[in-house]
């Protein structure tokens, strides 16, 4: 079994190898005529080759499309995963960044996330691709791969916030975690004044806070107003914790420091008390089952992960995965080489069903033969 | 059983024999030329030929004054009997052959160039074959081992010399002349 492409090389190969030998003929009869005195005046023979016909019958046992990478289509594929990598990196960046400024939740991460992050994700992107440049066989599944993986990092580059009981665990633009009040409306209300490292520490202190809350035993005291910025401030006493917490929304400023606070703490009392289980049919969205082991911290039952950012991070991802393997399947077909396997020896066309005989005919004619040089003359070469 | 040969030798040696049949039929032209056309007495002058052979006959000229004179011609036979000379104006070739399984072998990529490689698949085909019969027009006759599965039609023509080819009779012709 050959590829009918080998098959009519070699063809053309032997017609060429034949040509040369009537040629060689006409050499050795060249030397024989120079040295006879009459022959000497006559024309050597040399024959051309003025039409030449070959019909070749085959039958096709398969055919064969395999991709091939030239260092072009090599290129190629490698700009398009830089140019894909640059593209996600960027669009994680500004959709990231846009819900980090209208959710209340995020809105302390500023200019998160910021140009070097975009920079390192597609340099991490693009590397976690160059398994699927290196070879364009079975691209498909190399690139679901590739988006396990990089659905797998999503946890680690996109950070999450946590609720609980009127807080949320928040991240700030430093790499920290605040704890922060929320209203009843969902508007930021006022911060602990702590930095966290992680968001199960400021969980905790919520935990702690809200337990005393719901105790009565929380204390409020040292309020204050910052002379610069005008933000109200106080303290708070929850059982060993004992830390500053200071209004975040500069327009509540306008209430005295002690009301706002005890206002604000009377509603998260009730709301404590009486939790107000919201029904999953008045917001369109089922109750979000708590993971089964979770490794954060379970006691609230109302503490709630979440994930918008890694959940537009992992659509994004998904939406622009199916781009790459429809672009890199552009690519691969444009390179890809269709390869008939074709058996011309008798012994198999004998078995073959003469229908499934297939004709392959091909001219050449004089100027096949011939070697022209730019202006169509025949070249000495 | 006949061997199966290489389809260039199956190509060429036609096409060899024609020039071949040729350079016969040009050698038994020179014969006759030799043979007929001069004496073989070898003399001095032209050890290999001899004299040219001639036709000599006189016959009684009328002069211009009136008077008659018998004159002698000598005519080189040569110039009055036709030289056979042939020469293979085109040649048409056809012939069927039954190929067998190709031989594959795989290349040496040093002399691959700078053709992409990749490309170009490194596995040699040559292919042998046998003359064979013409396929039969009836599909249901009994195939034959020796029925062809390909056709080559070639139409041979005199060629003009290429330059080289010239060049070379050139320098045989001078080296000729000079010893």
């Amino acid at each position: 079994m050959s590829q009918l492409n080998q098959i009519i090389a070699s063809l053309l190969s032997d017609i060429n190898e034949a040509k040369s030998k009537a040629d060689e003929s006409s050499r050795n009869l060249a030397r024989i005529y120079a040295s006879d005195d009459v022959l000497k005046f006559f024309p050597v023979p040399k024959i051309g080759i003025q039409n030449l016909e070959v019909e070749l019958k085959y039958a096709i046992e398969s055919v064969e499309e395999k991709p091939f990478q030239s260092s072009q289509s090599k290129e190629r594929l490698a700009a398009y995963v830089k140019n894909f990598s640059e593209d996600l990196a960027k669009e994680l960046r500004i959709e990231l960044s846009k819900e980090s400024l209208s959710n209340e939740l995020y809105k302390g991460l500023g200019s998160y996330p910021s140009q070097g992050w975009e920079k390192n994700v597609a340099k991490m992107i693009s590397g976690e691709l160059e398994s699927v440049t290196s070879s364009l066989t079975d691209f498909s599944r190399s690139i679901q791969k590739v988006q396990q993986n990089i659905q797998k990092s999503i946890p680690e580059l996109v950070p999450i916030a946590v609720k609980s009981e009127g807080f949320a665990a928040v991240p700030t633009e430093k790499g920290s975690y605040e704890l922060i009040s929320f209203d009843k409306a969902g508007i930021r209300d006022f911060k602990v004044v702590k930095e966290y490292a992680s968001e199960k520490e400021a969980i905790l202190d919520a935990n702690l806070i809200s337990s005393s809350i719901s105790s009565n035993k929380l204390v409020l005291s040292d309020f204050s107003k910052d002379p610069v910025s005008k933000l109200d401030a106080a303290k708070i006493k929850a059982g060993n914790l004992e830390v500053p917490i200071q209004v975040v929304n500069v327009k509540a400023a306008s209430i005295a420091p002690k009301v706002l606070f005890e206002a604000s703490f009377a509603e998260k009392a009730v709301f404590l008390k009486n939790p107000v289980r919201i029904q999953p049919w008045l917001i369109g969205r089922p109750a979000a089952p708590a993971p089964p082991a979770s490794p954060r911290p379970t006691s609230q039952p109302n503490q709630e992960e979440d994930r918008t950012l890694q959940e537009i991070a992992s659509a994004i991802l998904k939406k622009k995965m199916i781009q790459l393997e429809a672009g890199i399947s552009k690519i691969a077909m444009e390179t890809v080489s269709t390869g008939l396997q074709v058996a011309v020896d008798i012994e198999k066309l004998k078995l073959v069903k003469p229908e499934n005989i297939m004709t392959i005919k091909f001219t050449l004619n004089s100027q096949d033969f011939t070697m022209l040089d730019d202006n169509s003359n025949v070249s000495i070469l | 059983m006949i061997t199966p040969r290489y389809i260039s030798e199956l190509l060429g040696a036609p096409m060899a024999a024609v020039i071949q049949a040729e350079a016969i039929a040009a050698k038994a032209t020179a014969n006759f030329i030799k043979e007929v056309g001069f004496t073989k007495a070898t003399d001095a002058s032209d050890p290999d030929f001899g004299a040219v052979r001639t036709i000599t006959f006189s016959y009684q000229r009328v002069n211009a004054d009136g008077t008659i004179q018998t004159a002698t011609l000598a005519i080189p036979l040569l110039t009055i009997i036709p030289i056979p000379s042939l020469q293979v104006a085109e040649a048409e070739i056809e012939f069927d052959l039954a190929l067998t399984q190709p031989e594959v072998s795989t290349k040496s990529t040093a002399n691959s160039g700078s053709l992409d490689k990749t490309f170009l698949n490194n596995n040699d085909v040559r292919l042998r074959a046998i003359f064979g019969k013409k396929p039969s027009a009836n599909p249901n006759a009994p195939a034959s081992s020796v029925t062809a599965n390909m056709n080559v039609k070639i139409k041979l023509v005199q060629a003009d010399l290429a330059v080289g080819m010239v060049q070379l009779l050139n320098i045989l012709d001078s080296s000729n002349k000079e010893t």
